[in-house]
């Protein structure tokens, strides 16, 4: 039996940012997506070596996109969430929820 | 465009080509968003976070790659005094002709042996740092090593010595340039 992959705060929520973005998730749109959701700047160093781990973990698989002059002739790298992704980033939020089942935390209702 | 290939060189010393190509185009469409002045600030902070992750994830690998070039440099450095002592020992007459007699004053006298000498040492340092950068497959991370490796060498000798001894900035930018080297084929791709 392996053992489960278990995600940092910040690799959760990159994990979310992709599912969210669907089929435009990328670089600037994950970076974006995470500052509006959390209203946390995020250092582009920190997403890309999140992004590189996650890869390499075998929990996002990248594609390249067609390069386009706004970008300098440089392709998009898309994420796609795979389905160990998927699974890892489920159980992260299962276990959240269960250690918030029974506490009264400010500004959560279903706690 | 000039500026976009000479930062996708720079950041794939830290990490694979492909990804640092895309990466600055990310940061080209933020830097074009935001006119202009993020693009140079956040290629030195990824480069940075991608150098500090590699000595996280990847320690063995790194300290395999510093191993790789001592030994490396060992090794240059038995050569060139095997073949010298054999040099001497068997064509004494032909060796010290060229390279001048240990009893003079000024020895080695023959500037072609010292130039001989220096540009030995010179391309072995640059193969040292190919060394690293091959084995580690990171270039920047294992320089930094290197670097480190020599700073406490630097600072045991002062230690023993009890002065200061100059420190081998050459040794560290020769090395560099040789890790640097090894990616010149990024550079095409970039």
């Amino acid at each position: 039996m392996s053992s489960p992959v278990t995600l940092g705060e910040f690799e959760q929520l990159v994990l979310l940012a992709i599912l969210r973005l669907g089929d435009n998730a990328y670089g600037v749109t994950i970076r974006r997506e995470i500052s509006k959701r959390t209203a946390r700047e995020t250092t582009p160093g920190a997403l890309y070596t999140t992004l590189d781990r996650l890869e390499d973990k075998g929990l996002l698989r990248s594609s390249m996109g067609d390069p386009t002059p706004e970008r300098g002739g440089r392709a998009k790298r898309y994420f796609e969430v795979t389905g160990a992704g998927v699974k890892a980033v489920a159980q992260s939020q299962k276990n959240y929820q269960r250690m918030l089942q029974g506490l009264r935390l400010p500004g959560l209702s279903n706690a | 465009m000039l500026k976009l290939r000479i930062a996708a060189w720079i950041l794939s010393l830290a990490t694979d080509p492909d990804r640092a190509a895309t990466t600055v185009g990310d940061f080209s469409e933020e830097a074009a968003a935001h006119r202009g002045g993020r693009f140079w600030g956040q290629l030195a902070r990824t480069l940075g976070a991608h150098i500090t992750h590699d000595f996280m994830s990847t320690p063995g690998r790194l300290l395999l790659g510093l191993l790789s070039g001592l030994a490396f440099g060992v090794a240059a450095y038995a050569v060139i005094l095997f073949a010298s002592i054999n040099l001497s020992l068997r064509w004494g007459q032909f060796y010290y002709s060229i390279v001048g007699y240990p009893q003079a004053k000024s020895f080695p006298a023959a500037p072609g042996f010292q130039y001989f000498v220096i540009a030995y040492v010179i391309t072995a340092l640059i193969a040292v740092g190919q060394c690293i950068a091959r084995v580690s497959r990171r270039p920047l991370a294992s320089w930094v090593l290197w670097n480190g490796f020599c700073t406490l060498l630097w600072a045991a000798l002062a230690l023993a010595s009890g002065s200061l001894p100059r420190y081998p900035y050459e040794t560290v930018l020769l090395v560099l340039l040789g890790a640097i080297w090894e990616r010149r084929r990024a550079l095409k791709t970039a």
